[in-house]
């Protein structure tokens, strides 16, 4: 049996989103239709002629469905489709034959039929999922049956859609669960037979929820499994407490990503685990005053080399990310393919790296050193130094703002790209800052101060990127050489990925300037004044 | 738009009701909203459907507003596929319509056009005899099929009718000539269905209906004939009938467009 993707989508709907009747199992179905003389019959076969299995395909921590959407794998007579399902409206919003051997990893792709709709759907599915991995995370099977009631004529005048499903879901083990539901299909001008069969149902059936319902708790349970809880800052708890529960909410995320970055599942676990490191390093470094350093250095040290080893490997997934998307962006183009050998040389690079970064992660070494940081945490002393976190929070924001502006007036569009390079730390410093102590001071104007700060530091770092970046180019393109096989068209490509690269290198430096122009006005000056008045009286 | 099919012929026993079941059934088949009206108050196609020829208030009742039309109409065992069941009222259906005061066809435009508009095709099972309500509705049909034996006597008949209906009643729908019941057997069916096909005349079925006794089974299994032997040669011509239906109605919209 060939089915279109409008059935496909029509098979799926009902059962995740129409009201429906649950029974323990078939046989307690069983006994009850032929109680009321209900009866499989020939004419009426599966719907679904074979059983459907199906995937229910998310990221890590379920990002699409926090954002209320579904996307389901679903294989029927060895074809398989995709279903995007919408469980605020209740409806399939778009269904594709999908040809791939396993399933999409990633957005891009996902391409859908109708071109209007598939714009839209893609890019809400860029913002939700960005470069997480799309995997799978539930699966069931299920069957589709009708079965007829007839009257005393033989006349069909009600029908029972039959779903049973198989479910399993991992949840640290493997668990299944078995449940059928049933739906009623009332035939027209028939509607006593209708609305006496739902009287019935009530003392039969266990009342059921929406079954989409259900698949999204299900959804939510994993994600909060793989979730940290984030703690609420008081602004007038001791700025030594504050820290600490900070430093160790960025722990178990650093946690939470790792089983994922071992795993390789996309560049994203990683990053993760690079950003909340970050934030444990630099809050270290901006807290000195107010945590006990003496025993910190083993930890400075250990988390110093841990950033050290995760470096370069996200470096090459840059690299391998930038020449992914020039090709898809260009994939029309005839010297597409011969970016391969440019490809296989980062990759080749990067598994290199990340062997010894993950000999480090799985080593007892590691295993110490993070159980000691974790002691530490519960345990460790702290200065008794009365200062409040507000305090700490606005001192350390006005300091760093003091010597962004200072570091970036010095500067004007013919300084050498070093310069800018100084004044990118001043950035980065203020922008994880302001990140950091944002949950300190939920005012708008803070958020202004931090989006301008956010909006800077990309430029920055962009430029950062191309100046960086296109010398590591060059490198690649040297070490081609030198090996002497490569084909031209390969050096061609590279020409024309720097080319791209370079041509925003002028108008990033403009950028820079107009939003250092954003940053240092008046009104923002004086916030960051205020804002250490206030906290200090 | 809804395309309203009607079949009829002043004769009995020629295949209107068997065709008209074996169409609607294709059409559903197809994956159109089909709707199929048994107006004869013997109710011999709601029979094929197993369903009751009784229409709660009657023909007076629908008219008068006491009950919907829309609310008569039974769901056939298969998808797509509903009826409106026959009913003996059906027989006052012009003494009725003529107390109302208006024209009949307005009065069965209005009654009719919003439970149609639910619809891709209506297919009507008219009764044997040209009343004022069954002319109406050929009226307010896109299409006219005339189920006819292949002899003589019958053509002759068919003329006479087309002739009464154009000419005196001023009917101009557009029909086709079905043979059906032909039997290979006889001399005279074959050679009338092969001077017609020569002919190329537009105004006959490519399909023709042979005499099958598994048609007749029907009555027995109360069904139409593809849904318990879809690949009978008899499922396969209905099949084919109700493609040149289909196509009666994409001709017409060529033709406007060239227009
Ligand atoms: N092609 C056919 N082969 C055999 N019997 C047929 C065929 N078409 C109709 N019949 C039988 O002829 C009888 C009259 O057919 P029916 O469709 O009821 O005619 P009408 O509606 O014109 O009165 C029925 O018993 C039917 O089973
Ligand atoms: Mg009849």
């Amino acid at each position: 049996m060939v089915i279109g993707n409008a059935e496909i989508a029509s098979l799926i709907s009902p059962l995740l989103f129409d009201d429906s009747y649950r029974f323990s199992d078939v046989e307690t179905l069983d006994r009850f239709l032929m109680g009321n003389s209900v009866n499989a019959d020939a004419e009426q076969p599966e719907i679904s002629g074979s059983p459907l299995s199906c995937v229910v395909l998310d990221s890590f921590r379920a990002k699409l469905q926090d954002k209320k959407l579904l996307l389901l794998g679903v294989t029927c007579a060895r074809r398989r489709y995709l279903v995007l399902l919408d469980l605020k409206s209740r409806r399939a919003v778009q269904t594709l034959l999908w040809a791939g051997a396993g399933w999409p990893k990633y957005y891009w792709e996902i391409a859908f039929p109708d071109s209007s709709v598939n714009s839209r759907c893609v890019l809400k599915l860029k913002k939700i999922l960005g470069f997480w991995a799309i995997q799978p995370r539930l699966t069931m099977s299920l069957t589709i049956s009708v079965r007829n009631q007839r009257d005393k004529r033989a006349k069909t005048v009600l029908k029972y859609k039959i779903f049973n499903v198989l479910e399993e879901f991992v949840d640290g083990l493997v668990t299944t669960e078995k449940s059928t539901f049933l739906q009623l299909e009332g035939v027209r001008g028939f509607d006593q037979a209708l609305q006496k069969a739902h009287k019935k149902m009530v003392t039969a059936a266990i009342p059921a929820r929406v079954f989409a319902d259900e698949l999204a708790e299900r959804l939510q349970q994993i994600a909060a499994g793989e979730s940290v809880e984030q703690p609420q800052l008081d602004p007038a708890e001791r700025a030594g407490e504050a820290i600490i529960s900070l430093l160790s909410a960025a722990t178990s995320e650093m946690l939470a990503h790792t089983s994922g970055l071992l795993q390789d599942i996309d560049t994203e676990f990683l990053h993760q685990y690079r950003v909340n490191l970050r934030k444990i390093r630099s809050l270290l470094k901006e807290s000195r005053s107010v945590i006990d350093t003496a025993s910190l250095q083993p930890h400075l040290a250990f988390f110093k080399r841990l950033s050290a080893l995760t470096t370069p490997v996200r470096d090459y997934d840059v690299h391998l990310l930038m020449v992914d998307d020039w090709s898809r962006r260009h994939h029309e183009h005839a010297l597409v393919n011969q970016l391969q050998p440019l490809k296989q040389l980062i990759e080749g690079k990067r598994k290199k790296s990340w062997n010894t970064l993950v000999r480090f992660l799985s080593s007892e070494e590691y295993q110490h050193a993070m159980t000691a940081w974790q002691r530490y945490l519960s345990t460790g002393s702290r200065s008794e130094k009365p200062i409040t976190v507000r305090e700490l929070a606005a001192r350390r924001i006005q300091k760093c703002y003091k010597d962004l502006l200072s570091d970036g007036r010095k500067l004007d569009k013919a300084s050498p790209d070093e310069a800018f390079h100084d004044l990118r730390l001043d950035m980065k410093r203020l922008r994880y800052l302001l990140e950091y102590f944002a949950p300190i001071f939920p005012t708008r104007d803070y958020a202004l101060i931090f989006k301008q700060a956010r909006t800077l530091q990309s430029v920055l770092g962009d430029f950062h990127d191309i100046t960086v970046q296109k010398s590591v180019l060059m490198h690649y393109a040297d070490e081609l050489q030198e090996r002497g096989s490569t084909a031209p068209g390969t050096f061609v490509c590279l020409g024309f990925l720097l080319q791209e690269m370079g041509g925003n290198h002028h108008s990033l430096r403009d950028q820079f300037h107009d939003v250092f122009c954003l940053i240092s006005a008046e009104e923002n000056v004086h916030f960051v004044n205020e804002l250490h008045k206030k906290a200090n009286p | 738009m809804t395309k309203v099919i009607s079949l009829f012929n002043i004769k009995g026993g020629v295949g209107k009701t068997t065709t008209t079941v074996n169409l609607a059934y294709a059409s559903a088949k197809a994956g159109f909203k089909t709707l199929l009206w048994d107006m004869d108050p013997q109710g011999a196609a709601s029979f094929y459907f197993r369903i009751n020829n009784k229409v709660k208030g009657g023909f007076d009742g629908i008219l008068n507003g006491t009950h919907a039309i829309a609310d008569q109409v039974k769901g056939s065992d298969f998808p797509d596929l509903d009826i409106l069941p026959a009913d003996m009222s059906y027989r006052h259906m012009d003494r009725e319509l003529d107390e109302v005061g208006k024209s009949p066809l307005k009065q069965m435009k209005k009654l009719l056009q919003p439970l149609f508009d639910e619809y891709d095709y209506v297919f009507v099972d008219c009764p044997p005899h040209l009343s004022e309500a069954v002319a109406a509705v050929i009226i307010l049909s896109d299409l006219l099929i005339i189920p006819t034996i292949p002899t003589v006597l019958s053509m002759r008949t068919v003329k006479q009718l087309r002739k009464f209906i154009s000419k005196e009643q001023k009917i101009n729908t557009p029909f086709r000539i079905l043979f059906s019941q032909v039997d290979s057997r006889r001399k005279m069916h074959k050679e009338m269905v092969a001077y017609f096909l020569e002919k190329k005349s537009k105004a006959i079925c490519v399909n023709n209906v042979p005499v099958m006794s598994d048609i007749e089974k029907m009555g027995l299994v109360r069904a139409p004939i593809a849904s318990f032997a879809p690949t009978h040669r008899a499922a396969k011509i209905y099949e084919g009938l109700f493609l040149e239906v289909v196509d009666c109605f994409l001709d017409k919209k060529l033709k406007s467009i060239a227009n």
